[in-house]
Parts: structure tokens; sequence; C-alpha cells
């Protein structure tokens, strides 16, 4: 009788517990994040359970990208890189040895053994990540992020702009009747907001806290068309443009961007800029290259005794949101090779402009010399370098690397199979971008040019643009140097008049003293645009010859 | 009971065995993973061998340095000061000497380029009459940050080898054993320079 009390009380409280107990895929892992859960797939591998980074980077909303047989993970604790088939990690500059190695079971689609995910993860999450029970976690963020709406209407478009405290992208995404903007593994806070948006495109604007991390809602208004995310003056500002139904200038009206491919698309999928900026050929497309980014932090200066301290990349980036707001007040459209903190290949930041099909690219840098005395912009441009005896004229001025073609083909910049440079890890830009169809120059058709000699044929009007943008400068800085020609991996495959323009030296103490400096910033940039605007409006325009 | 001892004597050898076997096998394991997570080993640089007696003479040479402040490439950006080094008859040992004297730095006007510790792992002089240099990837990182910094590198080290050797008509840069696309991140090294 006792035994049956005993296994009837066992089997009543199975049954009440039952219902609680998570319904849980054996194929998945569940991750606890405050009021939400979220699964991550799961495989297993060798009698190991293994975990979706795919999953978990959507989840935790960290920053991942492939490079041929390697992850990126980014947070922002740091940055972890994972090898296909191989245990070891780099995780900054120490390595960390997994239990098994990691796989990739297909393109982007990465997995990583369980038992690693604490130690893993915990270093680049600003929160406590912690395993609960089997194949479950939770983390709990600890950083707030606070997020300051600015909303300015104009007369297609809406800007909604987000200030927050703490760095890194705004992540967008469109559903049916709203756009919901994320910002990190924050905990966001809302601050102050000023400006109520056009309800014909924006029908409401509130902030969400039923998410784990705080996003905001964009509700569609009923003129909604697009969407495009812009980077605004300073690095930690992002935006995002709501735009209602294209208006064609009758006077365009040939050129514009044809009304059904603008407006007889319901729901315009997310496209990026460098795929947008093909279809719009009233402005020259300048691309701008913010040098460094990610783990290249390129040149440091640590201030000392009350001085600021300088990192290349960042200042570089920053530069180059500014910039591309004056030439957007120019009425110039500007790209950039990258809009955060984030690594790219040569090869890749020249895709950009060859895709774009750039008429002037610009990689922004701050320059460092050996002695102090130097001071000012330097402005680069690729080839020889003719330190030495000059080599025989033949060989400085013989023909670039064509490959001629019977066949009457568009102009062609073809990219090579292995382009990732020195082992570096890349920020994947959308290869649509890369692979859009040629619009040929006149110059250019029916020929293919070698990757690496995209640059050749423009030799002449790089030196025309340094010549312009060096001139301008040294105005600004007061000082006569002059264009340096140097063969720059930068600029090699570049196909298009191609620049590196160094803003300041970080070795003069003048120059960083200037650099800390809002109004010589402003202007540096107006000087710059105006030169390359300047360049622009000159009548030669394609390769330096056929 | 002899041989219920011989069984349990033969047991415990055994055990013993596989326990100093799995030892042992654990520790070469554990020293695998050590140096997989170890930079990898950096080659000793070619020392110079002393002189060999009499045969050894001195040697007048120009070593060139950045000139401070200029910024065209051209003449003018680099400037020379003279040094003596010993004259080994070996093109190798010779440009050795050559770039140690550049990495001491200039006496005079001209910048230095290189720390005090940076490294060349070697030196190699093709039968082409091209020079092989092969820079430290610390040496070579410490340049990082300057299009300026890399070109100063690149140029005083070929110009002071090609003005005082003979057997060398362009240099090569390696870093560190390998061939890269930049010394430092800017300046192609994809081919030799002149």
């Amino acid at each position: 009788m006792r035994m049956f009390r005993l296994a009837a009380l066992a089997g009543w409280m199975l049954v009440c517990l039952a219902p609680r107990l998570p319904a849980q895929d054996p194929g998945e892992m569940l991750l606890d994040l405050g009021s939400r859960r979220s699964a991550v797939a799961m495989e297993q591998r060798s009698g190991k359970p293994y975990v979706s980074l795919k999953d978990m980077i959507s989840a935790l909303r960290l920053e991942g990208w492939e490079s041929k047989d390697r992850f990126n993970l980014s947070g922002p604790g740091g940055e972890l890189l994972f090898l296909d088939g191989r245990p070891l990690v780099r995780a900054g500059v120490d390595y960390l040895l997994m239990s098994s190695p990691a796989w990739k079971k297909g393109p982007s689609d990465w997995y990583i053994p369980e038992a690693f995910l604490v130690r893993a993860l915990a270093p680049v999450l600003p929160g406590r990540f912690s395993k609960t029970g089997a194949a479950r976690y939770r983390f709990e963020p600890r950083d707030l992020n606070q997020v300051k709406v600015q909303v300015t209407n104009h007369a297609n478009y809406v800007r909604i702009e987000f200030s927050t405290s703490r760095p890194g992208p705004i992540r967008v995404h469109e559903r049916r009747d709203y756009l919901e903007v994320e910002f990190g593994p924050y905990r966001v806070r809302p601050g102050a907001r000023r400006g109520t948006p056009s309800s014909r495109l924006v029908s409401e604007l509130k902030f969400n806290s039923r998410d784990p991390f705080g996003t905001f809602r964009i509700h569609k208004g009923q003129d909604y068309r697009r969407y495009r995310e812009v980077g605004v003056a300073d690095a930690p500002t992002r935006g995002v443009e709501i735009h209602g139904p294209v208006r064609r200038a009758p006077a365009r009206a040939s050129r514009a961007v044809p009304a059904s491919a603008a407006t007889a698309d319901p729901a315009p999928a997310r496209r990026s800029r460098l795929t947008r900026s093909r279809s719009r050929r009233e402005s020259p497309v300048i691309v701008v290259d913010p040098g460094h980014g990610g783990s290249d932090s390129g040149g440091i200066w640590e201030g000392d005794l009350g001085e600021q301290g300088f990192v290349e990349k960042d200042l570089a980036l920053q530069f180059a949101l500014r910039l591309q707001e004056e030439f957007r007040q120019r009425g110039l459209e500007m790209v950039l090779t990258r809009d955060r903190d984030v690594n790219l290949s040569a090869a890749r930041r020249s895709a950009v402009g060859n895709a774009n099909r750039t008429r002037a690219y610009l990689s922004l840098h701050l320059g460092r010399a050996p002695d102090e005395t130097l001071r000012g912009a330097l402005v680069y441009f690729h080839g020889n370098s003719p330190v030495m005896p000059p080599p025989e004229p033949e060989e400085l001025d013989g023909e670039p690397m064509v490959l001629e073609t019977d066949v009457d083909v568009d102009s062609e910049v073809s990219e090579p199979e292995s382009e990732t440079g020195e082992g570096e890890e890349e920020e994947g830009v959308e290869v649509a971008a890369v692979q859009a169809e040629p619009e040929p120059e006149p110059e250019e058709e029916g020929k293919f040019v070698l990757w690496e000699s995209g640059q050749e044929r423009y030799r002449e009007r790089s030196r025309e643009l340094a010549a312009v943008v060096q001139e301008s400068l040294n105005q600004v800085y007061e000082v006569e140097n002059q264009v340096v020609e140097a063969p720059l991996t930068v600029l090699q495959s570049v196909a298009a008049p191609g620049i590196v323009v160094e803003f300041g030296q970080l070795t003069s103490s003048e120059d960083r003293w200037n650099l800390t400096l809002d109004t010589f910033h402003r202007r540096l940039i107006s000087a710059l645009a105006a030169a390359v605007a300047a360049f622009l409006e000159g009548p030669p325009q394609g390769a330096d010859r056929e | 009971m002899n041989e219920l001892r011989i069984a349990l004597s033969l047991f415990l050898l055994i055990v013993i065995a596989l326990g100093v076997g799995y030892y042992l096998t654990e520790a070469e394991l554990q020293r695998q993973r050590r140096v997989g997570l170890e930079e990898p080993q950096v080659s000793e640089p070619v020392r110079m061998p002393p002189p060999s007696g009499s045969s050894s003479r001195e040697m007048q040479v120009r070593v060139f340095f950045c000139a401070p402040g200029a910024t065209a490439l051209g003449e003018g950006f680099l400037l020379s000061e003279e040094r003596t080094v010993l004259q080994t008859g070996e093109p190798v040992f010779n440009a050795r000497q050559i770039v140690d004297e550049l990495i001491q730095g200039p006496e005079e006007e001209g910048a230095a380029i290189f720390r005090q510790d940076a490294t060349i792992r070697q030196i190699f002089v093709l039968e082409d009459k091209t020079a092989v240099v092969d820079i430290s990837r610390k040496t070579a990182d410490s340049l990082a940050g300057g299009i300026r910094m890399e070109l100063c590198a690149i140029h005083s080290i070929t110009r002071s080898l090609v003005e005082n050797l003979e057997e060398i008509d362009q240099v090569r840069f390696l870093v560190g054993g390998k061939q890269e696309l930049t010394l430092s991140g800017h300046v192609s090294i994809g081919e030799p320079f002149l």
C-alpha cells in the first residue's frame, strides 16, 4: 500500500511538472534573454554537440562574417576567429584551444562545440553569459545604451537619426508593417526624442520594450516605399531614411530611375548602397575608403600629458562620414567602402569602387613620418617610385596588361579567385554589387583588364586628381607638400582615378592639435570636397588611353 | 599460491606499463599542443663571420636615410652618410653590415627609420643580382601607420645596397620569411625595387 502511494505521488508530480518543462527540440539549444527565449540549432558531430554560430549571432545581436575557411565573430568585447577544421581560435592576440575543431557545415553556416560556448562568448559579450542547464544558456546584458532620436522631415523622405552612447552599428530589419531597429547586445534606454515624423511616411515611431534588448519600431505610413541606412556626421550616430514614391523631374525624365522600378515594387528589398548607386547616374559616384578598420587599427598615437590620443581607423571613419555629408550637400553621391569598424582587404575595397564605376576613389588615412618636421596632408597616387635611377622609359610608360578579345563585350574588371590579401579578415560587402552588370565607358569597350592592373590606365588622371587635392589641402595646412607616386596595394586594382589622402601626420604635434579642432576638420573636409568636385567638373573623363 | 603471486605481479607490471605509456603519450600530446600554440620559430639571423686575418680590409660605404621633411620622392628624399665596414668578399655579409649601419640610425640630420632593436632575419643575394631582404614581422609592424615610413624603409635599404654593392641591382623584400603583399599595410612589395 505504501509503495502504491509513493508511486502515485511520483506520477502526480510528473504530471504537474510536465507542462512546465520546456518543450525543447533535441536538435536545438535554448537561449534565455530576459523575457524572451531563442532557439539555437544544434548538430551532433563525432558524438559531440555543436551549436550554430549563425543563430547565436542573430540572437545575441553580434556580428559575424565569413572569409573562405575562416569565420569572424565580433562583439563589443573583442573578436574571435574560427578556422574550419581546426580547434584553434584566435581571440585578440591570444589563442584558445577548443576540445574539437570548428565546423563549416555550409556557406556561412558554422558550428562550434557546445562545450566551448561559455569560454568563447564570455569575453566578447557585454554582460553575463552562463549555462543554466542541459543545452540551455542565459545572457543578461550588463551595459546600457542610451539612444536619442532626432527626426527631420524632408520633401520626400524622413530621416530618423539615432545617437547612441555605445559604439557599434545598428541593424534594421524590415517587417511587413514596420522596420525594427536594433542596437547591438546592449540594454537600450530610450533618450530624448526631437521631432515628429510625417505621418504620410511614418505612422508611428516607438520604443519596443518587449524586446530583451530594446528596439525602436518605425511603423510604415501609407506612402512608405523604401528605406535606407545612412551614416551621419559623428560615428556613433546612424540613421534611417524613409522614402516615399520617387518624383521624377521632367528635365531628367530620361535619366531618372524608371517609375516602374521605383514605385511598382510594393516591398522593395533592402539593397546595398552599392547597388542602389548604380541606378542613379545623375551625379558622379565618389567612393571613399576609410583606411584600416577592425583588428587593423592603422597608426596609433597614444596621447600623453593631457594630449588627445588618435587611432587612425576611427578618425578616418569619422572623417569619411562627415565628408559624405559634405558631398551630399554639394549634390554629389558618395559611397563608403566601410561605414563601421570592420576589416576589409584591399581587393574588397577596390571592388566597391569598381562595382560603382566610381569617378573618383579616395582612400583616407593618417600619416606617420620618421621625423616630426613633416606636417600637413600628403596625397599619393599609384605607380612606380622613381627614387632610384629611373627605369627605361618603356618600362614606365609601357602598355598596361590588357587582354584583347575578339568578342564585343562590355568592359569588365575580373576579380581574382584568391584575393584575401595578407590573411586579413574581411567584411562581406554585398556580392550583388560587385557582380552588377557593367556599364561600359566608350574607351573601355571590348577589353578585359586584369584585376591587379585596374589602376594602370588611370595613372595620369590619378596624378591630376592628386595634384588638385594636394594643392587644396596645402592651403588649409599652409604647407607646400607635393604629391607622391608609390606602389600602393589599396589603389592597384581601382579602375578609376584614385588617390590616398593622408589628411594629417600623427607624428606632427601641430597636426595633432589641428585634428582635435572641429573647425579645422570642417575646413579640411570642405577643401577636399571642393577639390574633388572641381576635378569631376573638368573636361577629361575615363581612362588615360585605350 | 606461487602461481597466484606470479599472476598478481604480472598484472601489476602490466598496469604500471600501461600507466607509464599513458603518461608519456599524454605528455607528448601536451607538448605538441603547446608547440601548436606558439608563434612560428624565427630562425637565427645570419651572423657575419669574424674577418679572416690579413684578407679582410675596410671599405667606405654610403648609407642612406630619409631626409627630414621631404615629401616628394626623388633626389632630396634621401640623405647619405659615409660609414666604414669590413670588406669580407661575400656580398651577403657586406650587405648585412650596410643594413646594420642603417638600423643604427643617422649620425647627422637624416631621420631614423628603424628602431634600434629592428631585426633583419636574412639577406640573400641571387644570381640575377637581386638581394632578398627578409624583415622580421615585428620590425615591419613598427613601421605601421604611414606610407612614408614604409617608403623610407624600402628606399633607404634599396639604395644603400644598390649604390654600394655591384653584386646587387635590385632588392626584393620578404616579411617574416614570406612574400607579403605590402611591407606594413600600404606599399606593395610584390615586385623588386630598383
